[in-house]
């Protein structure tokens, strides 16, 4: 019994080590399809000069995650709200709790120019919120390299200690 | 109607939605002036002025959102809605386009059904001719132009458009959004010259129909359709047939005889009048 | 003599060890040091009794 209880005390603290290890590695990820998603937009807005909504349609078809969540959620928002169109892109940045207070900045001040001005201008500050976030996103990826391991180990050998302890 | 509400601020819209929409021609917004409606009869003002962030809202959603795709209109100095609503935009102009937008000027365009039916008799009187349509600028020129190729494609005729500014098809969405008829074909955009010689070429018209000539090389297109044996459609910006004299472009339509009728449309205290005049 | 309590210490030690390694190496000295020495007062606490027992002992045997 003594054994048992100490295994699931094993798992337990290891699952949670696990699980922030998948949360740290998780932001990258997400940020890496927005990148891609971004560059489909830049291309849909200043070489197709496609209008914004069916420019957010066709790129949210196409990407996976919260990208995916951000692009299609605002065009729906967007037949239906009356608001500006940088308000609905905030609201929905907003929601994005996968991504970090910096990233979701740079997506707001992106929303501020999105269907504004000309196709060159807006061209221009979808890559400054690509360079932005490819930023953030090798800064993410160390971190999630450097500490991954970190929180895995530690999360078994805290189990173990106190497996060990209680036993 | 709706739908032009919709361009509006909620808190405008209401304010707009207590006056007949049915009757009003254009709604001009100037930023720190009240809104106006403009009517056949005359204006109404509106007690709320207009703020900058009331031009940027009904801009964002005249444009659907995407000024990027309205560069080559607004360059122009106006916007076409989806629903066939001409802005005229005011603002800085730069080498892009236009910034700092000051003031718009909405147009509402009404389809007045029927209202050319009266001028058909006499317009196929010796079988149809080339056709002007002359008169000041607001006196509703477009409608009936709109109207006549309506009627004339209902009469079996083959009617192609030149739609070079999208104010006579207001063409959403691939269809469109004003009744022209069954036996129309529409080309929205380009120049009027490429558009005439496209559809000369490939739709074979019988009437060919466009709004406003304003260059030069539209004449050389006119003058190949008339060669072909089609008859054209236009409208013109003139007090009367006789101050078409004034202007050498129309000058030059008049000497070769391209145009053989004219309607002239006269507007007083909100009635419209029609002369079919023999040129 | 309780073996299982050897054990136990002897365990506690090698897995501090394991953390102190996997902190330096992330880059958390203070961390590193921290998890030592929290170590070092668990197993003094899982003495503790032990060490009582003796003092106990010690002086029953000296107060006769």
């Amino acid at each position: 019994m003594h054994a048992f209880g100490a295994l699931l005390l094993i798992l337990a603290l290891s699952g949670f080590g696990f699980i922030r290890t998948m949360d740290l590695k998780q932001r990258p990820r997400e940020l890496r399809m927005m990148l891609d998603a971004m560059t489909l937009l830049r291309n849909d807005i200043v070489s197709r000069t496609l209008p914004l909504p069916d420019a957010l349609a066709h790129v949210g078809g196409t990407c996976r995650g919260s990208a995916r969540t951000l692009f299609i959620s605002s065009k729906d928002k967007l037949g239906s709200s009356t608001q500006q169109f940088a308000s609905v892109w905030s609201d929905q940045v907003a929601q994005l709790s996968v991504l970090s207070r910096e990233d979701r900045t740079v997506l707001c001040q992106l929303g501020a120019h999105l269907g504004q001005f000309d196709a060159q201008a807006q061209g221009r500050a979808i890559d400054a919120c690509i360079s932005a976030l490819k930023r953030n996103e090798a800064q993410a990826s160390e971190y999630a390299n450097q500490y991954s391991r970190l929180y895995t180990g530690l999360g078994l050998t805290l189990g173990a200690m106190l497996a060990v302890i209680l036993y | 109607m709706n739908e032009i509400l919709r361009l509006f601020p909620p808190s405008v819209a209401k304010a707009i939605q207590h006056h007949p929409l049915d009757l009003t021609e254009e709604i001009r917004c100037r930023i720190g002036q009240p809104y106006v409606l403009c009517t056949s009869t005359g204006e109404i003002s509106l007690s709320i002025p207009a703020a900058p962030s009331d031009l940027d809202y009904i801009l964002e959603r005249a444009s659907n959102y995407s000024m990027h795709a309205c560069e080559t209109q607004l360059r122009a100095g106006y916007l076409h809605t989806g629903n066939g609503c001409r802005i005229g935009v005011c603002g800085t102009i730069t080498e892009t386009g236009l910034r700092s937008i000051s003031s718009l000027s909405i147009r509402i365009p009404h389809a007045v059904h029927d209202c050319a039916k009266p001028l058909l008799p006499e317009l196929l009187h010796d079988g149809l001719q080339s056709t002007w349509i002359v008169s000041p600028p607001g006196a509703g020129k477009t409608t009936l132009l709109r109207d006549l190729i309506r009627l004339l494609s209902d009469d079996g005729y083959r009617v192609s458009v030149a739609d070079e500014r999208g104010e006579l098809a207001a063409v959403c969405d691939r269809k469109p959004q004003f009744d022209l008829g069954p036996r129309t074909d529409v080309m929205t955009g380009g120049s009027k010259h490429r558009s005439c010689f496209m559809l000369l070429r490939s739709m074979n018209p019988q009437i060919l129909a466009f709004d406003e000539i304003t260059a030069p090389e539209d004449i050389a297109a006119m003058r190949y359709a008339a060669g072909c044996g089609v008859a054209l459609l236009a409208t013109a910006h003139a007090a009367n047939v006789d101050s078409l004299q004034t202007r050498p472009l129309y000058r030059e339509l008049l000497c070769e005889k391209i145009f053989r009728k004219a309607v002239e449309i006269h507007l007083e205290n909100g009635k419209r009048t029609y002369r079919v005049v023999t040129l | 003599m309780d073996v299982e309590l050897v054990f136990k210490i002897a365990a506690i030690g090698i897995l501090v060890a394991v953390l102190n390694l996997l902190l330096s190496r992330a880059g958390r000295d203070e961390q590193a040091l921290m998890t030592t020495i929290a170590g070092l007062v668990v197993v003094l606490m899982l003495v503790l009794q032990k060490i009582s027992e003796l003092f106990s002992l010690i002086k029953s045997l000296f107060s006769f």
